[in-house]
């Protein structure tokens, strides 16, 4: 939970000195030069010549602390955002200065409207996936990861329904429950489920959900699959 | 504490994740007051 914090503070905090580094460079014309051995005809203002690139490095280790420390949390997902918000943000930059150039009294900053068009592109059309009520939630939401011993996810990326598991797959999990080989005959009817059975099934599911391996969703679901033979979905 | 998806913990996030982008935007600006001038 910390580094989640560290990350986004981070990133918000790399994205801003970016961005102001970003307006303070286009305030004298868009390019400036700072140190080597050559004569520099535009200076950097202030500290831009080394907090532009600090800033982006410090920006993409902010996403991979971010990364590290919200994967197994649930809650907003916003790792996917960074790279909408970089390129709409610094892309609003030259449209801005691209229609209203510094010192000049009328007219517009071509070069600087085409970079503002391609950033906004760059950035706004992956948001078109978020047209999709499935990508939406990944994007921005995520439930508790079940642990591996309970439920097998059915991708890193967060948000994914998780695998719903064959009886193999369900014996791997759960090594007292293997399959006999009747068993994997659909033709040879199940074993009769006793009491005892489903009292440890429900045992089991209610030891894990109070250990927070599994969602609300899915203890409902697996309750009402023990109980009635059905998932509930 | 085990997270879980609770609505305490989901609130707690969202509230995680708002201050945290309160701070790194004063951070930023902070950063840039202090460095760039």
């Amino acid at each position: 939970m910390v580094l989640a914090f560290l990350g986004l503070a981070l990133f918000v905090a790399s994205l801003t000195v970016l961005f102001l580094s970003m307006r303070a460079v286009m305030d004298i014309g868009g390019y400036c030069a700072s140190g080597g051995p050559y004569e520099i005809s535009a200076t950097c203002p202030g500290g831009t010549g080394w907090a532009v690139p600090l800033s982006i490095l410090l920006g993409i280790v902010a996403v991979f602390v971010y990364l590290l420390g919200s994967i197994r949390l649930p809650g907003p997902r916003l790792v996917l955002l960074a790279w909408p918000a970089l390129f709409l943000s610094l892309g609003w930059n030259f449209w801005a200065y691209g229609l209203n150039p510094p010192g000049v009294e009328d007219g517009l900053a071509w070069s600087w409207i085409i970079c503002g068009v391609l950033f906004w592109a760059m950035g706004g059309l992956p948001l078109l996936a978020l047209l999709s009520p499935a990508a939406f939630r990944a994007t921005f939401w995520a439930d508790a990861p079940s642990d591996s011993s309970a439920t097998v996810r059915g991708s890193f990326v967060a948000g994914m329904p998780p695998v719903r598991l064959t009886r193999a797959g369900r014996a791997a999990v759960h090594p007292g429950t293997s399959p006999s080989p009747a068993a994997a005959d659909p033709t040879t009817p199940p074993p009769p489920v006793t009491e005892d059975d489903v009292a440890g099934a429900l045992e089991r599911v209610a030891r894990l959900y109070a250990e927070g391996a599994l969602s609300d969703d899915e203890f409902r679901r697996a309750k009402a699959r023990i109980l009635g033979g059905d998932d509930g979905s | 504490m085990v997270p879980d998806s609770s609505t305490g913990w989901k609130a707690a996030m969202v509230v995680l994740h708002a201050v945290a982008i309160v701070v790194g935007l004063w951070a930023g600006l902070w950063a840039y007051s202090a460095l760039v001038s």
